[in-house]
């Protein structure tokens, strides 16, 4: 429906040459609230078209800062109504549908993983690993997957953190152009770590050949595959790593079933399809953020290596410390059932366990992603709501929130053990598996049983560095990993030489309970000034 | 002698299009003797050039001051060991004992005494040797800064409470949100304090504003004289631009006080201030600039370039050359034109300018669809060529409803065009006698001076010859720049002279 005033020239529209002050004044208040002072009225009269000559003849004023003056007084004199409008009404969203997505969100980091598992167990593959392989080729894929997860950690914290500085400062073609820079600059140091450590097994021959290349071309593969979903991550579209994991198991079991190729003959087609599909559509979501520019002014490689190093640090020891105690275990000889011939040697009881136990966080994960989120959803509104002058309460009601996610992760891990648990017994239940022999062993139950601890400890600690990686707390984060992972090598170090080899995962408990305990530590002392570390956190 | 300048911008050359860069373009390009240095500051540092400053330009020192994490990303000067021992040096205590004086000083000035420009210029120069020292970074994002901050505000909020009972404490004590956005914003626009200016023999802000910040710690420190050009009234745009903050009174009012400060300082170290018509000097004058200090300098245009030429076209046309913006109008424009086309159906208008607001320009495509002036209203068509597009004028017409002195209505008497403007800012000290001067909004009046213009070609033709004269008289590009030489020669002369002068 037409404005009669718009479709009809002749007809009066409103004016700012109102007959009366008051008017104006009402006016003016009404179009910017709350004046500052007498200037930010001028300014206003000015931008209506009003002049000197318009203030003196249609107002009586000197000119129009006197006219400006005037309606500030009478503002100041309560002369004028004004409202100033609350926040925006966000939509209200039901805690357990915010939850539920939450967790959702949460599970896309760990469901490809649990796909992984379930097909190994149904049909006896996985993307990298069979059950049919023998432990030499297995021993090989472990440490090419443990190497990568290693050394791309931290580019894939460097791509994701830099590449979301730059979506949140609204220059999604520089986040683009970053994420693709960093991933290119990895890749060639992936690539380039392989010239010594080849050397080093030339000149040492620690393992035989045939390990080392099928370890180093797994490395490149999986290691490709990392840094992709790092940019999947920065594009925020994580269900797609459920999505390329599929896509890479069908090809897997296709090649492996449908035309009978040799178990690292199928894994080879998946992971190729599998590095081939996510960056297709890593490249794809990001080419729908920004498309790219030719013209790119980056900053000085020195001041960004600085300020992403600690990030980058970050992200390598946190990797390093998930799978320390893995390689300590299979570099220990102590009670060994399987005489390791080499140094480095895959050790099925103790990684059976291990997966098992990570039921834990595959449940868990979903937990910890939500309160994450919440926290940095609700401090914003928070700190709007509350005067400074009244920080304490914001600070209580800080730690009170923690408190609360703090006895819902409690509460949810009581379920995830009895899960992980049920999901053992009913593995041992199963006597057709593959695995069915290693699931009765005592070692893998011990791992098991430790593992679940050890992962649940490492849960709350994952919370809270989450938490303290909204608030860029990266230093305490880092100086926190960096310890736990000293207390995780000397501990399953020691262990797993004095004790038995998978008392390794004494040492990822000892180190998880270390990373909890600092960085609860963190967290405290940051709550207790959370209004300072929001603010720093720029 | 040789003479050097220092030109501040901000927002503007060489990253912008607009008047206040075609006007420092110029200036640049026909000073070769002149060497510049630039400091542009700029929104983030991954703008494109608009403009390839001439060879005299010896130096550019960008500054963003957003979409970075460091201040020194950007700047190739200091070397990174060295930046590193500045982190290394700045600690809590080093904050401290030698931030944190100056910085409470800052405070002060800012919530209780913007006028108080003596010791901002005095803090400033301050701060700019710390930075030398120190980190930009590690100081601004420590906790003893925070917590300075917060009391100092916090006191100054409480004492404004009690002295005013409007708007009340709801509005006037800061949420912590206010706090945090307001400490960050100071971060931001204090960056320039980072940067390493040479000496020159003048200086040149081109606007009252943060990039005249390294003008002012160069005449505190070095006694270098400061040209200041106004080309709008910076405060008065930081006004308008901050009374969309409706539901943030407080960050609204910290960062007008701050601003205030900033500009007043301005004011105050300027040796000359330039505006470009008289129209600016209210607001100059209002506050504390003195009148001895104020010299007009007109905008000047190539008369070769905007030269007389035949008309291409038989059709009558009318004119503007306008970005789509609010301030410019443009529903007054098709008013005009609805107004029009009962008595004149096949006269047309083209407003030739970029789209700067993409909510107005919708909001006038509604409007141009609801009046029925389609097919005679052509928007949001930039043009390379302005020459040529007031070549094919008959009227040139300008409905701003707020304007300093526009290069559009020069350029369009320099054509020898007859012009109809809104009587705003400095727009009647170009137009007075030679074209039509109208009241703001009023499209009723405008489309009558128009009409009586489409209508009597003798009246154009002796309003244009005028406009041409007064060009050629008064606002002639050569004659600009020559009186911007004669400032740096006349200022250059006493440079040395005054060590650390308080202005």
């Amino acid at each position: 429906m037409s404005n009669p005033q718009d479709t009809d020239p002749s007809s009066p529209r409103p004016s700012a040459l109102g007959p009366r002050p008051s008017e104006l004044g009402q006016q003016i208040i009404d179009l910017i609230g709350i004046p500052k002072d007498q200037w930010e009225i001028a300014a206003q009269l000015e931008v209506m078209g009003l002049r000197d000559a318009d203030a003196r003849s249609d107002y009586g004023s000197r000119d129009l800062f006197d006219l400006a003056r005037q309606i500030h007084d009478d503002f100041q004199q309560g002369r004028f109504r004004y409202e100033i409008e609350g926040e925006d009404v966000t939509p209200r969203v039901s805690p357990v549908v915010r939850f539920l997505k939450n967790y959702a969100t949460g599970l896309t980091f760990s469901l490809p993983m649990a796909l992984q598992a379930v097909a190994m167990l149904t049909w006896g593959y996985g993307v990298w690993g069979a059950i049919d392989m023998d432990l030499r080729i297995g021993s090989a894929i472990a440490l090419g997957f443990i190497a990568s997860y290693i050394v791309t950690g931290g580019f894939m914290q460097t791509i994701v953190r830099r590449g979301l500085f730059y979506v949140y400062q609204q220059e999604p073609w520089l986040a683009r152009w970053t994420a693709l820079r960093s991933w290119s600059i990895a890749l060639r140091v992936v690539i380039a770590l392989l010239v010594p450590a080849l050397a080093i097994n030339a000149i040492f021959h620690p393992l035989p050949w045939s390990i080392v290349l099928t370890a180093a071309a797994y490395y490149v593969a999986l290691s490709i595959l990392w840094l992709n979903w790092a940019l999947i991550y920065l594009v925020r579209k994580t269900w797609l790593f459920l999505l390329t994991t599929a896509v890479a198991l069908a090809a897997v079991l296709l090649a492996a079933k449908g035309f009978d190729a040799s178990p690292v003959m199928a894994n080879a087609i998946g992971l190729v399809v599998a590095d081939t599909l996510s960056f297709g559509l890593a490249l794809y979501h990001l080419n729908r953020l920004a498309a790219p520019r030719p013209v790119v002014k980056p900053p000085r490689l020195t001041i960004l290596v600085y300020s992403t190093s600690r990030f980058f640090l970050y992200g390598m020891l946190y990797n390093t410390f998930l799978f320390t105690d893995r390689v300590i275990a299979w570099t220990s000889s102590t009670g060994r059932e399987d005489f390791p011939p080499y140094g480095f040697w895959l050790n099925v009881r103790y990684e059976l366990g291990m997966d098992l136990a990570l039921v834990v966080v595959m449940l868990l994960s979903g937990v910890v992603e939500h309160a994450a989120q919440r926290f940095s959803e609700s401090l914003i509104p928070a700190e709007k709501r509350i005067k400074s002058i009244d920080a304490p309460q914001f600070l209580d009601a800080s730690r009170a929130e923690y408190r609360r996610r703090f006895f819902l992760l409690a509460g949810a891990s009581v379920v995830a053990v009895v899960a992980a648990i049920a999901v053992m017994l009913a593995l041992r239940q199963a006597t057709s598996l593959p695995i069915y022999s290693a699931l009765s062993t005592t070692t893998t139950m011990r791992v098991f049983a430790v593992a679940t601890v050890a992962y649940v400890v490492f849960m709350f600690a994952l919370q809270n560095v989450l938490m303290l990686l909204t608030l860029s707390r990266v230093e305490m984060v880092a100086r926190a990993v960096a310890i736990a992972l000293a207390v995780n090598i000397v501990t399953g170090f020691v262990a797993s030489r004095a004790i038995h080899y998978s008392a390794a995962v004494v040492g990822l408990l000892a180190g998880a309970i270390a990373l909890a305990f600092l960085t609860a530590r963190s967290m405290r002392g940051v709550l207790g000034e959370l209004d300072y570390h929001y603010y720093a956190a720029y | 002698m040789s003479l050097s300048v220092l030109m501040t911008t901000e927002g503007t050359y060489p990253y912008s299009a607009g008047g206040v860069s075609t006007w420092c373009d110029a200036l640049l390009r026909n000073t070769p003797d002149v060497r510049w240095t630039l400091l542009p500051l700029m929104m983030n540092p991954h703008i494109e050039q608009k403009f390839d400053p001439p060879d005299n330009v010896r130096r550019i020192l960008n500054v963003p001051l957003w979409g970075i994490e460091e201040p020194s990303e950007f700047s190739a000067d200091i070397p990174f060991a060295q930046l590193y021992d500045r982190k290394r040096r700045t600690t809590a205590e080093t904050i401290a004992a030698e931030f944190l004086p100056p910085f409470r000083e800052l405070l002060h000035v800012i919530c209780s005494d913007p006028g108080d420009s003596p010791t901002l210029g005095r803090i400033f120069v301050q701060f700019e040797d710390y930075f030398r020292i120190y980190d930009y970074n590690e100081t601004f994002k420590s906790r003893p800064v925070w917590e300075a901050f917060r009391t100092e505000v916090e006191a100054y909020s409480q004492s404004l409470v009690e002295r005013r009972k409007i708007p009340g404490p709801e509005h006037q004590l800061p949420s912590i949100f206010d706090l945090t956005e307001c400490l960050r914003w100071l971060y931001h626009f204090l960056i320039v304090l980072n940067v390493r200016v040479p000496k020159t023999s003048v200086t040149h802000a081109t606007a009252a504003a943060f990039c005249g910040i390294p003008c002012i710690t160069a005449k505190v420190r070095h006694g270098t004289p400061m040209v200041l050009t106004e080309h709008g009234v910076y405060l008065r745009e930081q006004y308008l631009f901050l009374s969309r903050f409706r539901r943030l009174f407080f960050c609204k009012q910290f960062l007008l006080n701050l601003i205030t400060a900033v500009v007043r300082a301005n004011y105050h170290y300027a040796d000359i201030v330039a505006p470009v018509c008289h129209y600016n000097t209210r607001w100059e004058v209002a506050h504390a600039t003195p009148q001895a200090k104020i010299r007009v300098i007109y905008n000047g245009v190539d008369p070769e370039q905007f030269a007389p030429s035949p008309k291409l076209h038989g059709e009558q046309h009318v004119v503007a050359t306008a970005r789509i913006d609010p301030l410019k109008d443009i529903e007054t424009l098709l008013r005009i034109a609805a107004r029009l086309k009962p008595t004149h159906p096949r006269v047309k208008f083209t407003v030739f300018g970029a789209v700067a607001d993409e909510a107005y320009y919708r909001r006038c495509l509604t409007l141009r669809k609801r009046l029925g002036v389609e097919d005679t209203v052509t928007l949001g068509t930039a043009t390379e060529d302005v020459a040529a597009a007031y070549r094919d004028a008959d009227v040139v017409l300008l409905t701003s409803i707020s304007e300093a002195f526009p290069y559009s209505v020069i350029e369009a008497m320099s054509c020898e065009k007859a012009v109809v403007a809104s009587d705003v800012g400095g727009v009647g000290e170009a137009l007075e006698g030679c074209g039509v001067l109208v009241k703001p909004r009023d499209d009723e009046r405008f489309a009558a001076e128009v009409r009586a213009l489409l209508d009597n070609h003798s009246l154009r033709l002796r309003l244009g010859a005028k406009a041409r004269a007064r060009v050629m008289e008064e606002f002639r590009l050569d004659h600009s720049i020559g009186r911007y030489l004669e400032l740096y020669r006349g200022l250059g002369r006493a440079e040395g002279q005054g060590p650390r002068a308080e202005g």
